[in-house]
């Protein structure tokens, strides 16, 4: 039949918490229970073989051991500080990262695509002057007509009196521009389409 | 004896380091780093939510200084306190059912310390399986028993259960720690 004592009287032995009278009958008891002498010599020999804070201890990274030194070795700060969240940090980082490259992802392309965007307003624009100018020349082919027609000939006094007449920089243009007109030079009414 | 005169130098030097003297967290930090960071890990299984336990430990050590009851040993109430977080643990990430597949193949692979030689990693790495088999209020005590060296009394009041509950459960961790490291090749020791 198995004997109980050890359960209790046996463990409490081994650890030392027995009081000296306890352990004394626990110790006379070992003397005819052969099975609670073999349990307890078993476990001390387990304890001292494989039980031990060597056996059993484990060591954290020495950079948890140096956040930890860092933090509580000076009681006033401890009161206050805060860990560095391993845990977290070694989680929540990879998205973080990923979040970060996605950002630069997008900023580039934004960035890219306004440059892109800049480049063809710019285009446009030059482009739209160029066409503002041709399409301003029959105008000023048809001002360098009229002058021509109206000067009956003269084409150069018909055409020095139009923008005297007209006393600003657009009759100016317009009178070198009919000029050109007049020599045949820009064939341009065909172009606006 | 030796316990005794640890427990001594224990409250000399957390007084050494309640007066601002550094040195004095470091001395306990080194002793007993590794027995409270052994515990997490074979509680958790995880080592670094053990890790971030760890630290949460020794911080609530720090600021709850003046909860620490001399009478007891330093070691016991630092394990008090790992406890609940270890309690914290569980209740929050509900990993209890599937602790024992989650840490059967990672924790017994990060054991080894450089000065481990093959067959101190060989023993180191058995025993670690074969507490790891335990089911976890035998294997608690266990822990707290062998690594933290808290009596059973304590280990009653910390687990809130009577000690021959405590008592019961380290008889069951012994036996089923003796039958795996049989398993394991381990057998007995003569």
């Amino acid at each position: 039949m198995e004997c109980s004592k050890f359960e209790v009287s046996g463990l409490l032995y081994v650890s030392g918490e027995l009081s000296d009278s306890e352990a004394r009958e626990y110790e006379s008891h070992l003397g005819s229970c052969e099975e609670c002498r073999a349990e307890t010599e078993a476990y001390r020999r387990e304890r001292a073989a494989y039980y031990t804070p060597e056996i059993l201890g484990e060591r954290p990274r020495p950079e948890v051991d140096s956040e930890i030194l860092r933090v509580c070795s000076n009681p006033k700060k401890a009161a206050a500080a805060t860990f560095m969240p391993m845990l977290f940090l070694k989680k929540y980082a990879p998205i973080g990262v990923f979040l970060m490259l996605v950002m630069v992802a997008i900023g580039g392309y934004i960035r890219y695509h306004s440059m892109a965007a800049d480049d063809l307003r710019a285009k446009y624009d030059a482009g739209k002057s160029t066409d503002a100018v041709a399409i301003e020349r029959p105008k000023t082919a048809a001002i360098g007509d009229s002058a021509q027609a109206a000067a009956g000939g003269d084409e150069k006094l018909a055409l020095s009196d139009s923008a005297a007449s007209a006393g600003d920089s657009n009759a100016a243009f317009s009178k070198t521009r009919g000029n050109l007109d007049v020599e045949g030079v820009v064939p341009v009414k065909g172009e606006g389409k | 004896m030796v316990q005794a005169q640890e427990v001594t130098d224990d409250r000399l030097l957390f007084d050494k380091w309640l007066s601002g003297d550094p040195a004095g967290f470091s001395e306990l930090y080194g002793r007993y780093s590794s027995r409270v960071f052994g515990f997490l890990l074979r509680m958790t299984g995880d080592r670094d939510v053990a890790e971030d336990m760890l630290q949460e430990t020794f911080l609530a050590a720090m600021r709850n200084a003046d909860q620490f009851d001399r009478s007891r040993s330093l070691l016991s109430w630092l394990f008090g306190i790992a406890h609940k977080r270890t309690i914290d643990y569980y209740r929050h990430a509900k990993v209890e059912s599937d602790h024992a597949a989650d840490t059967a193949g990672s924790v017994g692979s990060r054991l080894d310390s450089p000065e481990d030689n093959l067959a101190n990693k060989r023993l180191r790495a058995v025993v670690h399986d074969a507490v790891q088999t335990l089911e976890p209020s035998q294997r608690e005590v266990f822990m707290l028993r062998e690594l933290g060296g808290v009596p059973f009394k304590e280990i009653a009041e910390i687990m809130g259960c009577p000690i021959n509950t405590a008592l019961g459960r380290m008889r069951l961790a012994l036996i089923n720690v003796r039958k795996e490291l049989k398993k394991r090749g381990i057998d007995g020791v003569q």
